[in-house]
């Protein structure tokens, strides 16, 4: 055993997929389940499968992708799936590699690598199970893939408000009213910042969108394949949450990117990249479009004055003029 | 001077160890023996000595598991009830606040079907606190779908946990197994203890096979989707039929170890001491059998008819056995080292599941009081069993109330 | 359309109960569009909608435990029985056809085999057709429109209202068995179908709410 007393296991060795032509036809996540019309978080449910392949095994926390998916007696999934508590994504993720690792080596299992992944809305991943998650993440040993898919809101419940929920969201935990007009005046968390700058060891951080689905399917790829724990954040336009046309679903996660509220990076092995539109706005070769575009396609942000709007803007040109790494560590540039 | 808690017949000359260790330290030689494969870890006393002794076993090479620190006990119970779904054989641990802090994983794991043994070193719950013992903690869970048991020595505690895994890794049963240690008066105390033999062991206990259940790509199924109203109740019902049965495959497998390893422990729901001829018995759970069985010596002595009935299972609660063993007394004291604060007649929990026992297992009524004690850590002291005792024989001539006592409190 | 309750009653509680003249509005813009559709016996879609029985406790798997999907593959052109493209296998005990107002309707002709219709649909809607074209799978359709919405064909995939159909049969099937009048037949509910513009499924452009917020307040304020 080397110095590091790491004792790393292999993963699949999973080739990005060259273009939507070569993207296989298997469906590992069907049709079939009860989750709204368009909806994202769904999508990302398909890619995420797709992506890994039939020799995974997938935990699912509590949220609408458990309770809107898995109905007691029928199932979408086409790869083995176990529900998890809300905050045990990353808890249940290391049970089961764990398990995987041990078994292999005693000779009570085949020795192959299968992917493990355990997905978590925000409610269950940026909220209540961050400490499981966390600590997740600090085990090397261990292959693993933890995917958050963020509607910005603890949707299954009925739409409440998380820590990932965009400032001044209508929710119905946030409602505005005769006195309070905005009453979520928190801003959003940035997990992904999170999770790469307080977990050292981790190969690979990175966010993604269902509105880049190639691009999301191969970052996925890449984590399942890069060894040790790894963490993805995926953005999730929900139209029942953010009350909107569910047609509109796919351009909204184009817009959330285009405006640079929803900013595309990749960190592998501590190298940062930052991918897609998300790149050519940082490089000039873009301009961002203003927030208002994104912002009053949704109905939870119509109760939006102008200076509310003005306000938004103000803090996403900060994210993009004044961190350290737009969208990524916001600490002020001159230190 | 330590007291051996059941008749050696005779000693295996075929090479056990013999060594002087903690109820703690016997666990961890046990989930050695039973080549655990993954452990979860996270500090709360006084069960977390059992991970040390785990350790150091790791890092010395002589067990091989995955060891893993959580960062708090609801990940800890999560991880091995993962682990467990994909085949692994699990082993866990808490103590009073920490078991509570993982109920969620706890409430899942018998529905899943999940056989984790888990070791409890029964602590007060604080706050108020005390790292010392009190039974609540493990109690918690007595209505989800555990196994629960008590011991109260460390050879007990090894020989245990070792059933332990038979019985709950038994397809027929699949459910998770608590098994109570007193914190600190078990946890951290020292006694002859007969380590069996890997060869033994590994006769006693066959691989942890999942079977269709297993979570791997070669099996595809999906566990756990979100059940409605619709399948609740028969999904219960299932877990239901494990305790119709689950007396019967306990005792196949106590009879299995003793012809395995030789030592007797007779009727593995309860033992009885002295009761042959009693008029009167107390009844109870754990490490207070020392101070008991020292006083009912010495009770002896004075003429006095009393006897002791050690609950070591209390789920599944082996209820026809208990009634038709204690129907035949004057009257029973139940001493509870918990409490159960509103109940009926405020007695603790095992009082008063005794008396539920008797009210359909026997026409005979003896009077069953119950005597809150030892609470905390607090010691049950050989006058407090005497005190007890005689409240006992006052009962045995009439005088039933209160029902329910507290000994050995000021005030 | 029998009456259990007068719209009038519904607007005198909202206003006495709630005391939220913008929601009377809401309730009266949602009665307004309102279309009933007269079935007779006989008529719609007459496809049973799944079919199992619930089981004993004793004949359930064990440990909250159920069977995965397995996975699907290539199918039939109807017409010239060449096998090939890819149809998955859907959760036959879970079909979202009932809860849709509106369904795709599909050019194959005009399909540039794209892939984005197919990649996106989050409820796997699509076969993949052994021409290498998408064929809509209307038993998993909910009819969200997104198809519609990543297309980047003009008219190739279009919404149109559900109530024409009394049935969830394979338009890919329908094309290979007769072109012409298929696509004519297209044609004509394109051009009948509503546009986008002025579908009511729920808030659609930026400013929409801005609109219709003071005007819905002022016509309740009126009334």
């Amino acid at each position: 055993m080397s110095t590091t007393f790491i004792d790393e296991k292999p993963t699949q060795t999973l080739e990005p997929f060259k273009g939507v032509k070569k993207v296989p036809h298997e469906e590992y996540y069907t049709a079939g389940h009860r989750t709204c019309q368009g909806c994202e978080s769904a999508q990302v449910m398909k890619l995420m499968a797709k992506a890994a392949g039939p020799r995974t095994i997938v935990l699912g926390a509590t949220g609408c992708m458990y309770v809107a998916n898995t109905s007691y007696y029928s199932t979408p999934w086409g790869v083995p799936w176990m529900h998890t508590q809300l905050g045990s994504a990353g808890s249940g993720a290391l049970g089961v590699a764990a398990a995987l690792r041990a078994q292999m080596r005693k000779g009570a299992m085949k020795d192959e690598p299968i992917n493990v992944i355990a997905f978590c809305g925000d409610g269950g991943g940026a909220d209540m199970g961050l400490g499981a998650i966390s600590a997740t993440m600090t085990h090397p040993d261990y292959n693993l893939l933890i995917l958050l898919y963020d509607n910005e809101t603890y949707a299954n419940t009925d739409i409440q408000v998380s820590g990932t929920s965009p400032w001044g969201a209508n929710t119905s935990f946030s409602t505005p009213g005769k006195v309070k007009r905005i009453m979520h005046h928190r801003w959003k968390k940035n997990v992904a910042g999170l999770i790469l700058a307080g977990h050292p060891t981790v190969n690979y951080v990175g966010t993604i969108s269902t509105s880049y689905p190639l691009q999301a399917m191969n970052n996925i790829r890449k984590a399942l394949s890069i060894g040790g724990p790894t963490f993805i954040h995926c953005l999730n336009p929900c139209p029942k949450g953010w009350d909107f046309d569910p047609v509109l679903s796919f351009e909204l996660g184009e817009l959330a990117v285009n405006t640079g509220i929803w900013p595309l990076y990749e960190v592998e092995k501590g190298k940062l990249k930052l991918y897609g539109k998300t790149e050519q706005i940082a490089n000039g070769r873009f301009k961002r479009l203003p927030v208002a575009e994104y912002l009053l396609k949704q109905g939870r942000f119509a109760h939006f004055t102008e200076e509310d709007i003005d306000f938004f803007q103000s803090k996403v040109d900060e994210m993009w003029n004044n961190w350290l790494v737009p969208g990524v560590i916001p600490l002020q540039k001159d230190i | 001077m330590a007291t051996l808690t059941m008749p050696v017949e005779e000693k295996k000359k075929t090479s056990e160890q013999e060594a002087l260790i903690t109820g703690a330290e016997a666990i961890a030689i046990a989930c050695k023996l039973a080549n655990v494969d993954v452990v979860t870890a996270y500090p709360i006393r006084p069960y977390d000595t059992v991970m040390q002794y785990i350790s150091q076993l790791v890092a010395d090479g002589e067990m091989d598991c995955e060891y893993i620190v959580a960062e708090g006990e609801h990940s800890q119970f999560e991880i091995v009830k993962h682990a467990s779904a994909c085949g692994a054989r699990v082993f866990c641990g808490s103590s009073g606040v920490g078991w509570m802090y993982a109920m969620e994983a706890l409430t899942v794991t018998p529905a899943l079907r999940l056989p984790l043994v888990a070791m409890v070193g029964n602590r007060a719950l604080d706050d108020p606190g005390a790292f010392g013992v009190e039974h609540n903690d493990a109690l918690a869970v007595r209505d989800l779908g555990w196994m629960l048991t008590w011991v109260d020595s460390a050879q007990e505690a090894l020989d245990t946990a070792l059933i332990a895994y038979r019985v709950a890794e038994d397809r027929r049963m699949f459910v998770p197994l608590a098994l109570s240690c007193d914190g600190a008066f078990l946890t951290h105390s020292q006694s002859l203890v007969n380590i069996p033999t890997a060869e033994q062991v590994k006769k006693f206990l066959p691989r942890y096979d999942r079977g269709d259940l297993l979570l791997h790509p070669d099996n595809v199924i999906s566990v756990a989707p979100q059940a409605n109203e619709d399948w609740v109740m028969e999904i219960r019902r299932q877990n239901f039929a494990v305790t119709e049965y689950a007396c019967d495959v306990i005792r196949e497998v106590y009879a299995d170890f003793e012809k395995i390893f030789g030592r007797k422990y007779g009727n593995p729901f309860f033992e009885e001491y002295m009761t042959e001829d009693a008029e009167v018995v107390l009844l109870g759970m754990g490490t207070l059998s020392t101070p008991v069985r020292v006083a009912i010596r010495k009770l002896r002595e004075q003429g006095k008819k009393v006897g002791f009935v050690r609950l070591r299972w209390f789920r599944p609660f082996a209820g026809p056995e208990i009634a038709k063993c204690l129907e035949r007394f004057k009257a029973i004291g139940v001493i509870d080292r918990d409490f159960s604060f509103g109940s009926p007649n405020l007695s603790g929990v095992v009082a008063t599941e005794v008396r539920s026992a008797m009210y359909t297992g026997s026409t005979a009524r003896p009077p069953v009081l119950g005597f809150i004690c030892g609470l905390g850590g607090r010691e049950v002291t050989v006058p407090d069993v005497e005190n007890m005792t005689e409240i006992v024989f006052q009962a045995a001539k009439g005088k039933t109330q209160p029902w329910t006592q507290w000994i050995g409190l000021r005030g | 359309m029998p009456e259990l309750v007068s719209f009038a009653s519904v607007e005198k509680f909202i206003t006495d109960k709630l005391k939220n003249p913008l929601k009377v509005t809401s309730a009266r813009t949602a009665y307004d569009r309102f279309t009933a559709i007269e079935i007779k016996p006989g008529q719609g879609n007459p496809e049973e909608l799944f079919n199992f029985g619930l089981p004993k406790w004793e004949d359930m798997r064990l440990g909250v435990s159920i069977k995965g999907q397995p996975q699907g593959g290539p199918y039939e052109d109807p017409v010239s029985k060449t096998v090939g493209g890819f149809r998955p296998v859907r959760n036959e005990l879970f079909k979202k056809y009932t809860t849709r107002t509106m369904r795709p309707v599909v050019n194959f002709a005009t399909c540039t085999k794209c892939t984005l219709c197919w990649l996106n649909c989050p409820d796997a809607s699509f076969d993949v057709t052994p021409d290498g074209t998408y064929d809509a799978d209307l038993k998993g359709c909910c009819g969200c429109g997104i198809c519609e919405a990543v297309c980047p064909v003009k008219d190739c995939i279009t919404m149109v209202n559900e109530s024409e159909f009394h049935d969830n049969d394979s338009q890919w099937a329908r094309f290979k068995q007769d072109r012409d009048a298929y696509l004519q037949w297209l044609e004509k509910t394109i051009e009948e179908a509503e546009p986008v513009e002025k579908r009511s499924q729920g808030f659609r452009y930026r400013g929409q709410y801005q609109e219709q917020v003071p005007a819905a307040l002022e016509i309740a304020n009126k009334g």
